[in-house]
């Protein structure tokens, strides 16, 4: 079937096929169980300088056929298109890989447990668990390879009267999920249960994995080169400068073991590996492709998407304090579980804005307060990493409906960070 | 298609079970600063097959044979039924009816041209434009008796631009109908991005700060998106009971706002499916229902829910054809068209009644906390009113309101009504699905400018 695409100056064929499997829980029940199975193949043709990408579903010699004849009379009436293709290099697969993330039992186990884990705290739970076995192939004149992933998550939701925390575990393995997350989702819930409006004004932020990871999903698309050279990175124009804090330094990895996003290769087949994007916050490169390095006159950091490049796992170095450490160094502040609607006025410049969702505390002179309710972060992200003063040594992987490229990270305190309310 | 469909619905032993069968075809062009940067084509033809035997199962495979099929009904049913749950569906019409819009698509070099001369406009700035077509055939059939055949086709086009003088400015605008190739030619997009960058040098020459406090009339740019935001989602009765609670989030509403005052008398908003060429256009929802206007909220006062026949079944009501589902995804409650309806007022005449204030055209930043109620929008081009007139532009004026605020402080609503598409997104897996948010001016009297 390969065989047919070496008419072509260049050529990428992925083959991809997946089993995923949900438990969707709500009302503290699990209702609705949902299972889905996919084969498809993705395929960039590029002849005469010119680029066709198509996606062939169950794909077979005629299906493909098809789209080589698609491909072809798309070349023949588009405009050229830069494409580079790497050479793959040395493969390091030290991932986990475990089958067992699509088992049955121990996924309904799994929900039963986390269920009544968080009963035990809250009045209500609701969340979902989800799972994905995937085989990729990969076909390119350079490289002929294939990859293995599992990946899981669990995100749970606890509700205590009108106060709630939320809980996210991440992993490769089945053994990987980490029930006692949702325990401290309960008890976030019940702290929080009493709250007051917060004041508009300047306050020292400790964020939370789960709010900074928001945030920090964010930078990593910002720092695809695709992002940069296309107008959404506020990232333009500032390789060599300080765009953080020194006490933060900020990676992509595509090989670490229990990321959820790592893999092999990348989508030209080149072997995966770690970049340091920011170190000590100096920026020190943008994620790549073939394409977008040879646009920037630098090496591939293996981030393909073809079109555009994209974060595999982002990865913050830990810091050297303890939650209690970090709390008190606060005179007055706020500590946020979680954000969501991250959204940008203008993504060059990093203004934006981000809502407050679940448990929020007040801080004062160094001990937690009564819960906060009507918090809205209002600023510049470059200004807040730039104000980051103590990131904690306790560090998690954060996947969820609203962090959708993982992020391993710790607490972070930063300070200064405008807070508004309607 | 319909032998499959049949097949499913033959084999199930299920108190309830429904397929769908969808065939997608999709072309996007990507266009960076002038460079082509992709043109791609994706073909999708899969099937899913959704059981309530108890709980709710749900599979989807893009493997469409007998055999799937089969593999398919037994593995849902024994989802739905290892629940041991007591979901239950209201009693609806069910129909039988083809149905197909009208829509082709020129070649991709016609488009690649159509696009240059967009790009055209805007050279000597950064700019990203982004167009998509898709055409949506699926057949729909459940064991009550319904069968639906649609064909859809939908085209879109998006751009951002970004002006930079002492100050970088950008603006983003969104494109979208249902319909085919000749609906390009209504959008005057050249006309709106020559208008926008003007305006951005503008901004950043002339902006300055709004009054801190004033009247405020929102276009329907924005109170398309306060519409959708601030009444259609914590309308979506799924999320008030709680079944997004993890995802989408909570609402401010509970099923005993049925009735009750939320707002001013000028104030309605509906939600329909049913308007031609609308980007969030269908005639059945994904259970079979027909659509047609919904009323959210009627003079002020709450009217209906939006529904499926899951959360009409369970708060005693009638699904309003509310039930959507995405390529290879669960039928969920869904937005499709939501707006403010229309007012008496004309645009000048709201303005002169203000002494101090501002005109608020578009926005960038905005956002909605969980249950729908602390609300942010930031104006884009905006512009400051001074005793009746406009007098100058507002340099990012933001308005921080809480929906009950909002919906008591709007006295006035305007006469002409325009839509915007969007893709909004719910579920999980998510779920984009195309809907459009529409409105009419809105005027609030005595409002905190940010």
């Amino acid at each position: 079937m390969i065989d047919a695409l070496k008419k072509f100056d260049k050529y990428v064929a992925i083959e991809k096929e997946a089993i995923s499997k949900q438990i969707r829980i709500y009302n503290s029940r699990a209702g609705v169980l949902k299972e889905w199975k996919t084969k498809e193949m993705h395929l960039y043709l590029y002849k005469d300088g010119k680029l066709a990408t198509l996606v062939v579903e169950n794909p077979d010699e005629r299906k493909l056929k098809k789209a080589i004849e698609k491909a072809e009379k798309m070349i023949k009436m588009l405009p050229s298109t830069p494409f580079e293709l790497g050479e793959g290099g040395n493969y390091i697969d030290r991932k986990y890989f475990d089958e067992k993330v699509i088992d049955d039992e121990k996924l309904l186990d799994l929900a039963e447990k986390a269920i009544n884990v968080s009963l035990q705290h809250g009045e209500e739970v609701a969340g979902v668990i989800f799972s994905e076995l995937e085989k990729t192939k990969i076909y390119t004149p350079f490289v002929e390879a294939e990859d293995k992933n599992s990946m899981m998550y669990l995100s749970m939701r606890v509700f205590n009267e009108t106060a709630s925390g939320h809980a996210v575990s991440c992993s490769r393995r089945h053994n990987g999920i980490d029930i006692k997350s949702v325990e401290k989702a309960g008890e976030m819930a019940s702290q929080s249960r009493s709250t007051k409006r917060v004041r508009e004004g300047k306050y020292d932020v400790i964020l939370s994995p789960l709010a900074f990871a928001n945030l920090m999903h964010y930078f990593a698309l910002f720092s695809s080169a695709f992002a940069v050279d296309a107008g959404y990175s506020f990232l333009a124009g500032k390789m060599g400068q300080q765009v953080a804090s020194e006490r933060i330094s900020i990676y992509d990895s595509g090989v670490a073991e229990d990321g959820i996003f790592s893999v092999k290769f990348d989508d030209e087949g080149v072997a995966t590996r770690e970049t340091a994007i920011v170190e000590k916050g100096v920026l020190k490169s943008y994620l790549h492709n073939s394409t977008t390095a040879k646009m920037h006159e630098v090496a591939t950091t293996a981030n393909a998407g073809i079109i555009s490049p994209h974060p595999w796992n982002t990865i913050i170095k830990k810091g050297e304090y303890s939650m209690e450490e970090i709390i008190e160094n606060i005179k007055e502040g706020l500590l946020i579980t979680n954000v969501w609607y991250t959204r940008f006025h203008n993504y060059r410049s990093g203004d934006f804005s981000t809502i407050a969702r679940d448990a929020a505390f007040y801080v004062k002179n160094g001990e937690i307060k009564e819960g906060v309710k009507g918090v809205r972060i209002s600023d510049n992200m470059e200004r807040m990493l730039k104000n980051i003063d103590a990131l904690s040594k306790e560090r998690r992987q954060i996947y969820w409906w609203e962090v959708e490229n993982p992020v391993f990270t710790p607490h972070a305190l930063i300070r200064d960070v405008r807070i508004t309310t309607s | 298609m319909e032998e499959l469909a049949e097949h499913a619905l033959k084999i199930s032993r299920a108190k309830y079970v429904e397929v769908r069968i969808e065939k997608q075809n999709r072309q996007d062009i990507l266009l960076v600063n002038g460079v082509l940067r992709g043109a791609g084509t994706e073909e999708n033809y899969g099937f899913s097959i959704r059981v309530i035997d108890g709980g709710v199962g749900f599979y989807f495979s893009n493997i469409v044979s007998k055999e799937e099929i089969k593999e398919g009904v037994r593995k849902a049913e024994k989802m739905a039924r290892i629940q041991k749950g007591n979901v239950g569906l209201s009693e609806e019409e069910m129909h039988c009816e083809s149905y197909e819009i009208k829509g082709d698509f020129p070649d991709i070099d016609e488009k690649m041209e159509y696009l240059k001369e967009i790009d055209g406009v805007a050279k000597e700035h950064e700019r990203t434009i982004s167009y998509e077509e898709k055409i949506q055939e699926k057949l729909y059939m459940n064991s009550e008796g319904a069968r639906i055949f649609s064909k859809i086709p939908r085209i879109y086009l998006y751009y951002l631009v970004t002006v930079a003088d002492e100050k970088i400015e950008q603006m983003h605008r969104e494109f979208g109908n249902t319909g085919g190739w000749e609906v390009a030619e209504e959008w005057r997009v050249e006309e709106h991005l020559r208008h926008d960058i003007n305006f951005l040098k503008d901004l950043i020459k002339k902006g300055r700060k709004a009054p801190q406090r004033g009247d405020v009339i929102l276009s329907p740019y924005i109170t398309g998106l306060i519409a959708h935001e601030s009444c259609g989602h914590p309308f979506e009765a799924d999320r008030i009971l709680g079944r997004e609670a993890a995802q989408a989030g909570k609402s401010y509403a509970t099923p005993d706002l049925i009735g009750k005052k939320i707002g001013n008398e000028c104030i309605s908003i509906a939600d329909d499916p049913t308007l031609p060429k609308s980007y969030g256009f269908y005639k059945y929802d994904d259970e079979g229902v027909k659509a047609g206007q919904r009323i959210l909220i009627k003079e002020g006062i709450v009217n209906e829910f939006l529904h499926n026949r899951e959360t009409a079944h369970e708060m005693h009501a009638k699904s309003n054809a509310s039930a959507r589902a995405t390529y290879g995804k669960e039928p969920i409650v869904r937005m499709a068209n939501t707006y403010f309806m229309p007012g008496d007022y004309s645009l000048e005449e709201m303005m002169e009644e203000i002494k101090e204030g501002i005109y608020m055209k578009t926005f960038m930043e905005w956002n909605i906390d969980d249950l729908r109620i602390n609300q942010k929008y930031v104006g884009q081009e905006a512009y400051i009113i001074k005793n009746g007139e406009i007098n100058g532009i507002a340099y990012h004026p933001a308005i921080e309101i809480s929906t009950f605020d909002f919906y008591r402080k709007v006295d006035a609503a305007g006469k002409k009504l325009e839509f915007y598409p969007a893709t909004c997104g719910k579920g999980e897996p998510m779920q984009g699905i195309e809907v459009s948010t529409g409105g009419v001016d809105l005027r609030l009297r005595d409002v905190a400018i940010k």
